[in-house]
């Protein structure tokens, strides 16, 4: 595997204002990669900066071990060879369906053009939509025209500014898994942005969270969930809670359900529970904040800890449990197959299953 | 700050186009000479009396006719209602010194209403009171009729937008319509009416062939005695930097409205709302009110003319005729195709760095249309002279040639002054049609690969070729019609059609004026046909969504 694009200390700015600081990330060949964030975080300016848009004020863009970006210079979006889709599409009004395909297709000779175009059509599923107007097609078929037009000139990356947004859920969730069957075909990198977790958690790779500006973490999905650097990160994916715990010498965690030890990076205790401290560097023997995410208790009739269960919402396969511990006031959630419906008010047993415990200062 | 080829480009034309009024404006700094001081003295007071008499009829009598018919059109339901919403426009196509003359031909001592009084009840010449078209009141008369559609278009449209939750709210609340007009519609318009009135006030401070034809000294007439009959090229242009004042303070005006109306909008789309169905009488006044603009405004003098044309339809063919048509459309085609690369060039370079001085160049470059063809003429002629002479001196010393005169005096400076005049009309069109083009879709095509150029070929002017089209006509029919800045700038004995039926009709020869007048009402006729159109073919869409909605 090779990289693909690397993002070296990447800051952007409109006029005074800095929108996007020191972004860090790098992406290998193949991979798909989701910015993630609140609006206004910087997401999109990001994007755009690697697509050439913006110039950028401090740091580097490398594109497949070529610069394509410093501050002061950078390559034309034109002569980047990245793809881009857009939020609304942006489909050539005046242009057929193969038309706007082939858009992007003009060094190749006529036969060969039209063999790709063809290639694409058939991928995207939309063969005989090849003669039609933008505007005669769906939205989602728009979408695909879209997205095959970006991919049919090969370029170094695909980059995807929330292409979902305007679709309605059902098909956004089935032509996110066709996007990313897409790409795998064609081997294209991606870079996609969205603020919807679902569709980050089904497509990325790798995902990165944005605040103000900036890139807090990034990592790949399931660390991002339970690995959380940054109280905001921990926050803004999933659900969650915290409990109050102690920090015995650094080396140890109390909650109120039990101790956990230092994950120690040459013995990592093959499968027992362990914790980490993050990045927020927590001083030694302080009283901290532990991440809890509902999965990582088990609820049952039986269970070492006892809880009283105060609200419940009902997820479809199944419930989310906000419940309150016996003997502390914390609150916690749980989730429990719908098939097991407890009543608001039941007391119910929970088993500890964390795989890791994550701990922020207070 | 590394300068463009673009950004060069676009600065180096705003500057050359605002030449013209830089020039008339450097004026004002100049010492007064004695021309003035007898300017100042006898005529200047009447000159400014006369423009604000003019001004402040033209405002009442556009209201009036402007404002009633676009509510009734809007609101209510009566016969003939979607043939007066675009009908309404028509006299647009009449330029007002066609309109004038016409009233004359008909109205004066001789004319046809006169004869048919005096033969039916027996009067003699002197016996009868009559009004006398060519006066002051008949001049203004005669812009209302022509200019009141700016008002009811601008008027209509914002009746259109305004929410209709609003007028129903007032309706529940036990307020008639009369007093829902006065006390919500009306006032919610006041930006959208201010704006179309600053649009008609501008024409009619522009008016040069009406005012003159009637006999009403104003600053146009004024420029033209100065220059050509006092010939003094200072004073004139003095007088042009006074008329200029005016004009601006109409422009602040319109600006500040616009941006009113911006914020007065209210933000709903009509639904299908109840228009006041009118019975038995009501239904009559409402006819009338819409009709009588339109009778006057169109049919009567349309007619007129047509009349006088039939008996002289064998000079259509005449090759004096041909010389003349032909004149005037080479000339407005030239104009109109410069406008059009200039404008696109202009907006393209402007959507490309959107930067202050950018939008400053190309905001001065539009300037020209709120400035009268007079005040133009005079201020493309007096650099232009300039340049001749000097250049002239200059051979003349170094090699012995006498270059004469180059530019001033030829079709350069004609051209040039349509350009500057005119050039906003074509800017406004490709710039609104450039604004529907959403930025996505040129971002898409630059990545793939198409650089800055190239987008504006394969994506920008294939997708704007109706607003280009839109464009051409536009300033193509504005230049037939101009008629002082021809009469200034033109080169000697070369006639448009404007100039030729301006001149027949000075010299009392009304039915032979009617040819050309009959090819510039053929033609102006184009684009409001265009306008009616796309009115009507708005609200067509607009019904249905009401209906599948």
């Amino acid at each position: 595997m090779s990289e693909q694009l690397r993002l070296d200390k990447v800051s952007v700015s409109y006029g005074d204002t800095a929108v996007v600081r020191e972004a860090e990330l790098t992406l290998e060949a193949g991979e798909l990669g989701c910015l993630i964030g609140p609006s206004g975080c910087g997401k999109s300016t990001l994007l755009r900066a690697v697509a050439g848009f913006e110039p950028i004020v401090a740091g580097r863009i490398e594109l497949h071990g070529r610069e394509v970006s410093r501050p002061g210079r950078r390559v034309p979006p034109e002569k980047r060879r990245v793809g881009m889709v857009f939020q609304d599409f942006a489909l050539f009004p005046h242009l057929t369906v193969r038309d706007n395909i082939g858009y992007g297709l003009k060094r190749l000779s006529g036969r060969k053009r039209r063999q790709r175009v063809e290639e694409l059509l058939r991928l995207v599923g939309l063969a005989p939509t090849a003669k039609a107007y933008p505007h005669q097609l769906s939205g989602g078929q728009q979408q695909r025209i879209a997205l095959a037009r970006a991919v049919a000139p090969k370029p170094e990356i695909l980059l995807l500014d929330e292409p979902f947004s305007s679709l309605d859920a059902e098909l956004r969730e089935q032509l996110a898994l066709d996007v990313r069957g897409w790409l795998h075909h064609e081997g294209i990198t991606g870079l996609l942005v969205t603020h919807d977790q679902n569709e980050a958690f089904g497509m990325a790779d790798r995902l990165g969270v944005l605040h103000e500006g900036r890139l807090l973490q990034w990592d790949s999905p399931y660390r991002i969930y339970h690995a959380p650097k940054h109280r905001f990160v921990a926050e803004f994916i999933g659900q969650g809670s915290f409990v109050a715990g102690d920090l015995l010498n650094g080396q140890q965690v109390r909650t109120p359900f039990g101790c956990y030890n230092r994950k120690n990076a040459a013995d990592p205790a093959e499968g027992s529970p362990a914790f980490c401290l993050t990045e927020d560097a927590v001083k030694q023997s302080e009283p901290v904040e532990v991440l809890l995410r509902p999965d990582d208790f088990i609820p049952g009739e039986d269970g070492p800890l006892r809880g009283r269960i105060l609200e419940k919402r009902f997820r479809g396969a199944e419930y989310l449990y906000t419940v309150a511990l016996t003997d502390s006031d914390t609150r916690i959630y749980c989730l429990a197959p719908s098939h097991f419906g407890y009543a608001v008010g039941h007391e119910i047993g929970l088993t500890p299953a964390l795989q890791e415990v994550v701990v922020f200062p207070i | 700050m590394r300068i463009s080829p673009w950004s060069a480009g676009v600065l180096a034309s705003a500057l050359l186009l605002s030449l013209p009024l830089l020039t008339v404006l450097g004026f004002v700094l100049q010492p007064a000479g004695e021309v003035w001081a007898h300017l100042a003295e006898n005529v200047l007071d009447e000159y400014i009396a006369n423009s604000l008499w003019l001004m402040g009829g033209v405002a009442a009598g556009t209201l009036l006719l402007g404002v009633s018919s676009a509510w009734i059109t809007t609101m209510c339901a009566f016969p003939g209602r979607r043939f007066f919403e675009w009908a309404l426009l028509l006299p647009m196509a009449l330029p007002a010194y066609i309109i004038a003359y016409t009233y004359t031909g008909l109205l004066d001592v001789a004319g046809p209403v006169q004869s048919g009084l005096r033969e039916a009840f027996d009067w003699g010449f002197g016996d009868y009171w009559f009004p006398e078209i060519r006066s002051l009141g008949g001049a203004v008369a005669m812009l209302s009729l022509v200019l009141y559609p700016y008002v009811y278009l601008l008027t209509r449209a914002t009746f259109l937008e305004q929410s209709v939750a609003v007028l129903e709210v007032s309706r529940s609340l036990g307020h008639g319509p009369w007093a829902t007009f006065l006390r919500l519609a009306l006032p919610m318009a006041r930006p959208a009416i201010v704006a179309g009135l600053s649009l008609v006030l501008m024409e009619t401070l522009a008016d040069y062939g009406t005012v003159h034809y009637f006999g009403i000294a104003t600053f146009t007439t004024g420029i033209f005695r100065t220059w050509f009959g006092l010939g003094d090229v200072a004073a004139a242009a003095q007088l042009a930097a006074l008329l200029l004042a005016f004009v601006f303070v109409l422009i602040v005006f319109e600006r500040w409205s616009r941006r009113r109306a911006r914020y007065e909008h209210t933000d709903s789309k009509q639904g299908g709302f109840a228009r006041y169905r009118l019975q038995g009488w009501q239904s009559f006044g409402a006819l009338l009110v819409c009709a009588l603009p339109l009778l006057f405004g169109f049919i009567v003098p349309v007619t007129q003319l047509g009349v006088w044309a039939w008996d002289r339809a064998d000079g259509f063919l005449d090759p004096d005729f041909i010389a003349l048509l032909t004149n005037s459309l080479t000339l407005a085609g030239i104009a109109a195709a410069l406008a059009l690369l200039l404008a696109l060039f202009l907006a393209y370079g402007r959507r490309l760095r959107p930067t202050p001085w950018m939008n400053a160049a190309v905001r001065t470059a539009g300037m020209g249309y709120a400035i009268p063809g007079t005040v133009v003429a005079v201020g493309v002629m007096i650099p232009l002279a300039a340049f001749d002479n000097a250049l002239d001196a200059w051979m003349e010393a170094r090699f012995g040639i006498s270059t004469g005169l180059l530019l001033s005096g030829t079709l350069v400076a004609l051209v040039f002054g349509y350009l500057v005049r005119f050039l906003a009309v074509a800017l406004n069109t490709v710039e609104s049609g450039l604004l529907q083009i959403r930025p996505s879709l040129e971002q898409a095509a630059r990545s793939l690969g198409s650089n800055s150029s190239q987008v504006l070929w394969r994506v920008h002017l294939p997708m704007l070729r109706g607003t280009l089209y839109t464009a051409l006509l536009l300033v193509f029919v504005d230049v037939l019609k101009e008629l002082p800045a021809t009469l200034i700038l033109r080169p000697f004995n070369y006639n448009t059609l404007a100039v030729k039926a301006y001149e027949l009709a000075s010299d009392e020869r009304l039915a032979e004026a009617a040819l050309p007048a009959v090819a510039i009402v053929l033609a102006g006729l184009i684009p409001i046909l265009i306008l009616s159109y796309s009115i009507t073919r708005g609200r067509a869409r607009h019904e249905r969504a009401i209906t599948a909605g």
